[in-house]
């Protein structure tokens, strides 16, 4: 019987016993045609649902309220078969190995779909920390699976900065001038700010989105900057500036807040005061 | 003086393929309680992620249809057997109706509860054994129906049923799910719906007048099944390959996992006339293993001769020890379900040996019953 079981089926496989391992973790057990179709898998905290990208690309998340984890399932091969209708079905385990989520995704022939989609809630009240797991199967063979984990969102690393207002930066040195928290309001004044973003590394996007937000005193934004950053270094650094003149500016207290992914990462308060001559400033 | 009484006729591949089943079911269900792979398998829409766990799953596809056939046969056989000796028409045909109720209370009481080691009764659930029983109920209807004619019938209910899986209905109403699940389609209350099961046990009484009486030789028996099951089983790849009619779950290549796997639950067209042809396929096997070497199916006969005893007492064996007593429930994989198996066979032979001695020198009206 024991026989049976391991010969009967050797003709029936489409995949490869051996599966390869690539290098962002997804598990592939390779078709055994030359076209045959092959998956992918990405998880990421967020999808832009029009464009199907992923944000905040990781495989550890933190367990959050109305947060979610979205698996993207890239097709390679997936045109070699057009003319054809698929089958497929997107299996989410629980750290015991238990399906708690089953969709089955059929793909009309002709339609030339190469990415497939699908999310689950990671709500503390739904889902325990540990170690979980996607899998992808085409007309019910496995052909990807990827692990993720789920941690309590107190012990997930998290992206954090500090923030340096300065008046001018050296040209030949690239050191700061006027480091400080106040500034006066010039006739040509320039307020300018370097921002050193730490942990981005936690993420595996190619490049990650932040949001610098000026804040007046009245706690609306004035100027919104969005730069896009390589998340490979322990710390990048970004810059933005204002002009502080008398006829954009009135004094008072203002933010300076930056975003990843809308979450905020750092902020910090200036002053901006009327231009008066030798008096220094006060720290905030 | 009074005549000793008569021997039971017995058909020994009947009831070796009838043990078969049973074997295959017991390792059916000892993957059911040993092997992991049931912490995310959705019958209804089985997944596998292994050759060895598709060989593992597809085997028990052969149960059900094996079951119902020779259930069917069987039912044909005891009426022909019970008139023949002298028992009225409708005195037969009750004793059978009696034994297709019995079924039904044994699935709702005994079996049920068996599967979670009689940790709670739950008799408001259909399985196998109550398909097995109703069918036999309906089958008494037909039973002196010429064969062809019940044949056709069963052919024909195979046919209707794919356009009935297409009658829309709300699950929320619970008269109408009990009603569709009963009788055409699958769900919760019950996976084993009778008009697809019932047409297979007609089936099998079809084929049973041939086995058992029309075909007189081996010789002939055998080519005559060869000839009937390569029919099915071409039909059947007919049908698969068109992808349309008769199919439930779409596949990729002919031969694939995908093109065996459609549904079971409810049986397709395809899946009906697939495991009809393989059985058949199997019993001419059977016959032909018997006349050339007898002795390597004597193990089949044990279970065979006392299948409904077999399914109970090693479904609640497991159930309690296993299931309720946490033995290894599900820690394994395929080889730990083969191992579990293996136990499961060394227990159940010598009780199945036991119990058959038991139920032949026994007129207990239950006893006889099992």
């Amino acid at each position: 019987m024991a026989a049976m079981v391991e010969i009967l089926p050797t003709g029936c496989t489409e995949r490869a016993s051996g599966p390869l391992i690539l290098p962002d973790s997804t598990i592939v057990f390779p078709s055994i045609k030359a076209d045959g179709i092959s998956a992918k898998i990405t998880f990421s905290r967020y999808l832009a649902q029009k464009s199907v990208r992923q944000s905040a690309i990781s495989t550890l998340f933190p367990l959050v309220e109305d947060g979610n984890v979205y698996a993207v399932i890239q097709l390679d091969n997936r045109l070699n078969q057009i003319d054809r209708e698929l089958m497929f079905h997107v299996d989410w385990l629980d750290p015991e190995g238990r399906s708690f989520y089953l969709k089955r995704i059929d793909i009309s022939p002709g339609d030339s779909t190469a990415s497939l989609t699908s999310s689950i809630s990671v709500s503390p009240d739904k889902r325990l920390p540990g170690k979980y797991m996607m899998r992808i199967f085409l007309f019910r063979e496995l052909i990807a699976e990827k692990y993720f984990e789920l941690r309590d969102s107190a012990k997930v690393e998290k992206v954090y900065g500090d923030i340096v207002f300065f008046k001018s930066i050296e040209k030949e040195s690239g050191e700061m001038k006027g480091v400080d928290t106040v500034f006066e309001i010039k006739k040509k004044g320039i307020l300018r700010a370097q921002i050193n973003l730490r942990n981005l590394h936690i993420y595996q996007d190619e490049e990650l989105p932040v949001r610098l937000e000026w804040i007046e005193p009245g706690g609306e934004s004035f100027y919104s900057k969005k730069i896009d950053v390589k998340p490979a270094d322990p710390v990048t650094s970004i810059t933005g500036s204002i002009s502080i003149t008398h006829d954009k500016r009135g004094a008072g207290i203002y933010y300076l807040r930056a975003y990843l992914f809308e979450e905020l990462v750092a902020e910090r308060k200036f002053g901006l005061k009327a231009e008066t001559r030798g008096k220094h400033s006060r720290d905030y | 003086m009074s005549q000793p009484p008569e021997k039971k006729q017995r058909f020994q591949f009947i009831d070796q393929f009838r043990g078969l089943i049973g074997v295959l079911m017991l390792l059916g269900h000892s993957s059911y309680y040993f092997n992991s792979i049931w912490e995310r398998l959705d019958p209804l829409d089985p997944l596998v992620d292994s050759q060895a766990q598709f060989a593992l799953r597809y085997m028990g596809y052969l149960c059900a249809p094996g079951f119902l056939m020779m259930a069917g046969a069987m039912v044909w056989w005891s009426y022909q057997q019970r008139v023949k000796k002298g028992t009225p028409d409708w005195t037969a045909r009750w004793q059978l109706i009696q034994r297709g109720i019995f079924l039904v209370i044994v699935q709702m009481t005994w079996v049920n509860s068996s599967w979670g080691g009689f940790s709670e009764f739950q008799p408001w659930h259909l399985g196998i054994i109550a398909c097995i029983g109703i069918s036999m109920i309906l089958l008494t209807l037909i039973i002196r129906w010429h064969w062809l004619l019940r044949f056709f019938t069963g052919l024909a209910i195979l046919v209707i049923h794919s356009f009935l899986l297409k009658i829309q209905y709300d699950p929320e109403i619970t008269w109408i799910r009990v009603l569709m699940e009963t009788f055409i389609t699958s769900g919760d209350f019950n996976k084993y719906p009778v008009l697809p099961w019932f047409a297979l046990a007609t089936l099998g009484s079809g084929m049973a007048t041939g086995w058992l009486r029309v075909w007189k030789t081996d010789r002939k028996r055998i080519l005559m099944s060869l000839g009937i099951a390569a029919t099915a089983l071409i039909l059947a790849v007919i049908i698969r390959m068109g992808r349309g009619y008769g199919n439930i779950f779409p596949f990729s290549d002919f031969g694939s996992f995908s093109f065996f796997f459609d549904q079971k639950y409810p049986p397709s067209l395809f899946m009906n006339l697939w495991f009809f042809g393989l059985v058949v396929l199997g019993i001419s096997l059977f016959i032909a293993i018997g006349k050339v070497a007898p002795k390597l199916l004597v193990v089949f006969s044990i279970p065979g001769k006392v299948p409904l005893f077999f399914y109970t007492i090693h479904l609640a064996i497991l159930g309690i020890f296993v299931k309720r007593l946490d033995l290894f429930y599900r820690e394994g994989g395929v080889v730990a379900a083969l191992i579990g198996f293996g136990i499961m066979l060394v227990v159940m032979l010598p009780l199945c040996w036991w119990f058959y001695g038991v139920k032949s020198r026994s007129n207990n009206y239950f006893i006889k019953m099992i």
